[in-house]
């Protein structure tokens, strides 16, 4: 041991040794950096301008900050009804997800089910599918589930069961459906993974003191599995507040659609209207919410990123 | 173990797992197993999507698929930006994964958190944004041009005639397959940066020190330990890479909506399937599209890991 001494607080360099190389790419990366930064301010910058100001000269600062261009894409552009939308498709998504996922993968990795490794099997294959093979048959599938007036068990002028409405195409529920679906494979696997990192004997110990399976997966194993639980729900989050292609065919109605469609429908109007910086704050009004959990969380998500695809 | 007594058929549906996978099982069979599978006969049909009238054509729609240039025209794209975009991606990832891995690099944390930011936006965002950066008026990108250029023209190493910028970034094919690529790179980048320095930190730390004992010095350390490890998480890079390639869609459908035959696979479909605008309403067609985009995806991952497991039998 002693003769290793001088190790003891070695960090190797594994990356790219210090040299000429390295100043290059600080150059490079500097300027990387130099853009991103710029284009962000110039977004926030301009979002708080005039549109005279804008085409006058595109790099200037506010006179005068414009709130105004929020107030106008809040109400008239409807980017508050949207930000509605999004806040609830992806809170209740996320929500269910989890708490579905969760339960298929403690029953998969923690119970004597003798369906356990083909049903992982099953769940897994959907990974490898592309989201866009579903658009056309989601499509059909969902519109069967339309109902416009279903009334059922008269009890004298009263319906037990009336149904008026319901419709999983062009509605909020038909989305939140949609996307905890689309979200089963990937939270499966990730919690499969994580639970299997969790000690059986647990499980065997609580059964022992008479718990039953369910109260072995409620107290126990979801406590336990909150680390793995909060990554999930991080990367869910992200995917479903930022998902674009599902919300856009479902959604067609202006008061149902989610923030990324609603920006995409503002940008095309205002070719018309010219109201360009009312476009500027509602992009600012779609990116900040995930940005700001970036900045908040970025250690857990840059770490739950790899652990899918690195570990595996 | 807990007693259950004697078995029945239904135990089946009770024993704790079968309930518990119930919800997640049942969603996934209906929502998702169901209508992949059922993409299969769609794409051998002709429907409208509003009509009742579903029309089993047998394979016309692949074989309309295979004489459409404006279809093949969408695969080149894909293939165009998996090996344009991901050229550059992969260039500059392994490049700064590498710098970036060095602890004493400066500025380490900002421009990791500066490259990885783009991979939380959502990629209409990214597309407004850079609509903006390209608009050929008064974009970013033109009025720092003009900006140069005046600059030039001050010096007299231009002359003002000649100083007037006003490219057409996504104006014809020509411009806007780079300028679309710039995006992916602008916007992709970060997450194979992150995932090449965990594969370079996942290294274990007695390589080097057995290494440096043997009098290797730092450089050597790094061409003949950390490359030929991070061979493994590089092949599942590019892996992600190529599916992601082929799903192109929500950039290229808010920056260019496929004008200037700038479509690929996905958008097409959605042109021909859902767009109100072009009022096809093609639904059968466009699934086949999409059946032909899975079978590419399965294949295309499958024969790179395969030739990437091979090649690493003889290294």
């Amino acid at each position: 041991m002693a003769r290793n001494e001088h190790l003891k607080d070695y960090t190797p360099t594994r990356g790219l040794p210090s040299g000429l190389g390295n100043k290059i790419i600080f150059v490079i990366l500097a300027a990387w950096g130099a853009f991103s930064v710029m284009s962000l301010l110039w977004i926030v910058v301009t979002s708080l301008r005039t549109d005279q100001d804008l085409f006058s000269s595109p790099w200037g600062l506010p006179s005068a900050p414009q709130w105004v261009n929020y107030k106008i894409a809040w109400t008239i552009a409807k980017m508050g009804q949207y930000t509605a939308n999004s806040v609830i498709v992806t809170l209740s998504s996320v929500f269910c997800m989890v708490v579905i996922s969760s339960m298929a993968a403690y029953a998969i990795t923690k119970t004597d089910f003798f369906a356990a490794k083909p049903l992982f099997f099953y769940f897994l294959a959907g990974m490898a599918v592309p989201a866009s093979l579903l658009l056309v048959p989601l499509f059909m599938t969902l519109k069967n589930f339309n109902i416009r007036d279903l009334a059922l068990f008269s009890v004298g002028d009263y319906w037990l069961i009336h149904i008026k409405d319901f419709y999983l195409i062009d509605s909020r529920l038909g989305l939140i459906l949609i996307y905890t679906t689309l979200g089963i494979p990937f939270t499966v696997f990730v919690l499969t993974g994580f639970f299997r990192t969790l000690p059986t004997a647990l499980a065997e110990s609580a059964a022992v003191d008479g718990a039953n399976e369910y109260t072995t997966f409620y107290r126990i194993f979801l406590p336990l599995s909150k680390p793995g639980l909060i990554t999930v729900a991080i990367f869910n989050f992200l995917y479903t507040w930022n998902e674009y292609q599902f919300a856009l065919v479902f959604i067609s109605n202006e008061r149902l659609k989610t923030l990324p469609v609603g920006l995409y429908s503002l940008a095309l109007a205002t070719q018309h209207s010219n109201n360009w910086t009312a476009l500027f704050a509602g992009l600012v009004i779609l990116m900040l919410p995930t940005l700001l959990i970036f900045i908040i969380l970025e250690d857990r998500i840059t770490k739950g990123l790899t652990v899918g695809a690195v570990k595996a | 173990m807990i007693v259950r007594g004697k078995h029945r058929w239904w135990h089946f549906f009770t024993h704790p797992g079968a309930v518990l996978v119930a919800p997640a099982f049942i969603l996934y069979t209906a929502f998702f197993v169901y209508p992949a599978a059922m993409a299969f006969y769609v794409s051998l049909t002709r429907w409208s999507g509003f009509s009742p009238v579903r029309t089993f054509i047998g394979l016309d729609n692949f074989r309309e698929l295979y004489h459409e240039s404006l279809y093949w025209r969408a695969v080149s794209n894909n293939f165009i930006f998996m090996f344009g975009a991901g050229a550059a991606i992969f260039f500059f990832a392994l490049l700064f994964a590498a710098a970036l891995s060095n602890r004493n690099f400066p500025g380490r944390r900002f421009f990791k958190t500066m490259l990885f930011a783009p991979y939380v936006v959502s990629i209409v965002a990214i597309a407004v944004l850079w609509t903006f950066v390209y608009d050929p008026n008064w974009g970013l990108l033109n009025s720092m041009l003009s900006f140069f250029a005046r600059f030039l023209v001050r010096l007299g190493l231009l002359s003002p005639d000649r100083a007037q910028v006003g490219v057409l970034w996504l104006g014809s094919w020509g411009m806007a397959m780079p300028s679309l690529s710039a995006v992916m790179v602008w916007a992709g980048i970060g997450f194979y940066v992150i995932l090449l320095m965990a594969g370079i930190d996942r290294i274990p730390d007695d390589l080097y020190e057995a290494a440096r004992i043997d009098g290797a010095n730092e450089k050597q350390s790094f061409f003949h330990i950390t490359l030929p490890l991070l061979r493994d998480v590089l092949v599942i890079a590019i892996s992600i890479h190529i599916i992601g390639a082929l799903k192109q869609f929500g950039l290229i459908w808010a920056m260019t909506r496929g004008t200037n035959y700038t479509h690929t696979m996905e958008t097409y479909m959605y042109d021909v399937a859902f767009e109100p605008r072009t009022m096809s309403f093609r639904m059968g067609y466009g699934t086949a599209m999409t059946v032909v985009l899975f079978f590419m995806v399965i294949l295309l991952t499958f024969t790179f890991n395969i030739i990437m497991r091979k090649a690493e039998v003889e290294y």
